[in-house]
C-alpha cells in the first residue's frame, strides 16, 4: 500500500483519513524548540467536502489515497446516475447523487467537467467555472430596463435558479459563475 | 533604493534565483543585527565565534542533524544544532560573559516558522539567576521590538498556563486525560505519541501558545523536570526545572536555563537522551567528552538563553513567514 511520510506533505496531496479520501489544503510544521515535532494539516474530505484539522506526529506515515482528477465530458442523467465520458478513451463512468451533489444544477450536456475518481469510482464532480445556460422560466422582461439595477430569479435549463437583471427573458442565454452562482452577463449560443 | 530591480528577462526554470526577502526587510535585518551587537557591547558581553562543525554533537532527543563528511578521508562531523556545548567550554575556561550570533542546523524542520538552517543568538551571564536573565531578554526585546510590543511582559508558570487555558494539571494528569483534553478542544483524535511529555508538548503548542497576546512578551517558567534539558532542577521543588521560554508575535522566541553545572548529572542526562533517541529510532550520538571535562573543571554559576534571531526579525518586521526575512531561504539554497 502506498504511503506518504509527513515530510512529503504539501497542498493537494491525497491521503486516507478514517477510511475517507482527503486532500491536504494546508500543512504547517509545529515544533516546540525542545520538544516533539508535529504536522498540523487542514484537509478536505473529498467525499463530504467538509474541511477539518488533523495533527500528525512528524515522521509518521499516512496511507495514500488513490485519487485522480480527470477531465471528462458530461453526457446525460438517467434518473439514478450522471454519466461522464473520457474524451480520448471514450470510457464512461456513472456518478451517483452523493458525488454530484449540488453541482447537478450546473451540469449541461457536452460540457467538460473535472471528475474526481477514487479507486476508479467518481466521488466528486467539479463543473466548469463558467457555464452558458438558457433561461427556461422567469417573469416577463422589462424591456429596455438595463439601468435600474434590479434583479429577478430566473430558472435555467439545468434547473439552476440565478438572479438576473430585469430585462432578460425566457429563451435568453446567460453566462453564470458556478463557484458563486452569480450571473456574469448575456451570452450568445 | 528599497526594492529589487525588476528582472529584464524572465527565466522560467530557475526564476527562484532571486532573494527570498525584499530589500527593505534585509535592511531592517541588518539594523537589528547591529542593534543586537551594540546591546551586548554596551554591557561588556564578549562576542565569540565557535565552530559550526562538531566531531560529536548534541544528544537532544527531538532533534535530527545534518552531517558533513571530509572528502579527503572518512571523518564525519555534525553541523551544530546549537552552540551551547562549545560556549560552555569557553565559560569553564574563564571567558566571562559571552554572546554569539551563529548559524545552526536542524534536519527536517521546515515550515512557516522553521528553517533547517537558521541564525541563533545565544548568550551567557555569570551570576545571573533566571529572573535576572529574563529581565535582560525583556530589555533586548524592548530595544529591538519597540514598535511591535505594547505594555509590560507577562510571566506565568507552566502549571499556571495549563490551568488557565485547559484546566489541567500538567504534573499529575494521566496520558489518558491529556489525550481527552486535546480531543475535547480540537474535535479530533490526538496523534499516537511516545510518552507523556510529548502529549504536554502537543497541548502546549496547539492549545496554549495560540492564546498568548502577540503584542506582549510572554514568559513561561518552571517547566517540568523531565524537560530540563541542560537546566538545573529547582532546589525547592524537584518536579520543576530552572527553565523559561519567551513568546511574542505568535512565535516561540527564546529558551533560557539556569545552567546545570554538575558533570555527573549532565552525563546521566545525555545517556538518557540517547536512550530516548534509540526508542524513537534516531541514531545514537557520541557523547561530547570535552564538554563534560569542561563541566568537571568547573562551569561558573550562570544563566544562558538562546533566541531564534530570524524570528526576532519576523516579529520586528511583521512578517508571517520565516522565508520573508532570509536573503536566500533553504528551498532556494
Amino acid at each position: 500500500m502506498a504511503s506518504y511520510s509527513t515530510n512529503e506533505f504539501r497542498g493537494g496531496l491525497k491521503i486516507m483519513i478514517d477510511g475517507d479520501p482527503c486532500s491536504i489544503i494546508e500543512n504547517e510544521f509545529v515544533k516546540p524548540g525542545k520538544g516533539q515535532a508535529f504536522n498540523r494539516v487542514k484537509i478536505r474530505n473529498l467525499k463530504t467536502g467538509r474541511v477539518l484539522e488533523k495533527t500528525y506526529k512528524s515522521g509518521e506515515s499516512v496511507e495514500a489515497a488513490d485519487v485522480i482528477d480527470t477531465d471528462m465530458q458530461y453526457l446525460y442523467n438517467d434518473g439514478d446516475a450522471w454519466y461522464f465520458m473520457h474524451p480520448e478513451t471514450f470510457e464512461q463512468v456513472g456518478a451517483d447523487e452523493n458525488a454530484v451533489s449540488d453541482n447537478m444544477q450546473w451540469l449541461k450536456e457536452q460540457d467538460m467537467c473535472v471528475v474526481t475518481l477514487w479507486n476508479d469510482v467518481p466521488i466528486a464532480i467539479t463543473p466548469p467555472n463558467h457555464v452558458v445556460l438558457k433561461i427556461t422560466e422567469t417573469d416577463p422582461g422589462l424591456r429596455g430596463d438595463t439601468a435600474s439595477g434590479g434583479t429577478k430569479p430566473a430558472k435555467c435549463e439545468t434547473g439552476a435558479v440565478v438572479k438576473v437583471p430585469l430585462f432578460l427573458e425566457e429563451g435568453d442565454m446567460i453566462k453564470v459563475d458556478t463557484r458563486t452562482g452569480e450571473y456574469l452577463g448575456r451570452a450568445k449560443e | 533604493m528599497n526594492t529589487w530591480a525588476v528582472p529584464k528577462n524572465k527565466s522560467s526554470e530557475y526564476s527562484d534565483w532571486r532573494p527570498s526577502a525584499d530589500l527593505d526587510t534585509l535592511k531592517a535585518r541588518a539594523r537589528l543585527l547591529q542593534q543586537t551587537r551594540s546591546f551586548f557591547y554596551e554591557r561588556d558581553v564578549l562576542e565569540v565565534e565557535t565552530p559550526i562543525l562538531s566531531a560529536t554533537g548534541s544528544t537532544e532527543a527531538h532533534l535530527d542533524f545534518f552531517q558533513a563528511s571530509n572528502s579527503l578521508n572518512e571523518d564525519r562531523y555534525q553541523l551544530i544544532a546549537s552552540p551551547e556545548l562549545a560556549m560552555k567550554r569557553l565559560l569553564a575556561a574563564g571567558s566571562g560573559d559571552i554572546f554569539q550570533l551563529t548559524k545552526v542546523f536542524r534536519a527536517g524542520e521546515l515550515g512557516s516558522k522553521h528553517q533547517p538552517e537558521f541564525t541563533m543568538l545565544e548568550w551567557y551571564r555569570l551570576g545571573f539567576n533566571l529572573q535576572a536573565l529574563m529581565g535582560e531578554v525583556e530589555q533586548l526585546c524592548t530595544t529591538l521590538l519597540s514598535d511591535r510590543l505594547s505594555g509590560p511582559s507577562r510571566t506565568m508558570t507552566y502549571a499556571q498556563a495549563f490551568e488557565t487555558y485547559l484546566a489541567v494539571d500538567p504534573f499529575t494528569a494521566t496520558v489518558e486525560k491529556l489525550k481527552q483534553c486535546f480531543a475535547n478542544h480540537k474535535n479530533t483524535e490526538p496523534p499516537q505519541l511516545d510518552d507523556r511529555q510529548d502529549y504536554l508538548d502537543l497541548l502546549m503548542s496547539h492549545l496554549i501558545e495560540p492564546n498568548f497576546n502577540p503584542q506582549q512578551l510572554t514568559f513561561v517558567t518552571h517547566y517540568p523536570a523531565e524537560q530540563a534539558s541542560l537546566a538545573r532542577i529547582n532546589v525547592d521543588d524537584p518536579r520543576v526545572a530552572e527553565r523559561f521560554e519567551a513568546f511574542a508575535g505568535g512565535v516561540e522566541l527564546a529558551n533560557g536555563f539556569y545552567e546545570l553545572t554538575d558533570a555527573k548529572e549532565q552525563r546521566q542526562r545525555m545517556l538518557d537522551e540517547n536512550k530516548s533517541r534509540q526508542h524513537a529510532n534516531k541514531p545514537e550520538i557520541q557523547i561530547d567528552q570535552r564538554f563534560l571535562a569542561a563541566l568537571e573543571a568547573g562551569l561558573p554559576d550562570c544563566s544562558g538563553v538562546a533566541v531564534g534571531f530570524d524570528r526576532l526579525v519576523m516579529v520586528a518586521t511583521g512578517k508571517q513567514n520565516i522565508e520573508d526575512v532570509l536573503s536566500i531561504s533553504f528551498t532556494r539554497c
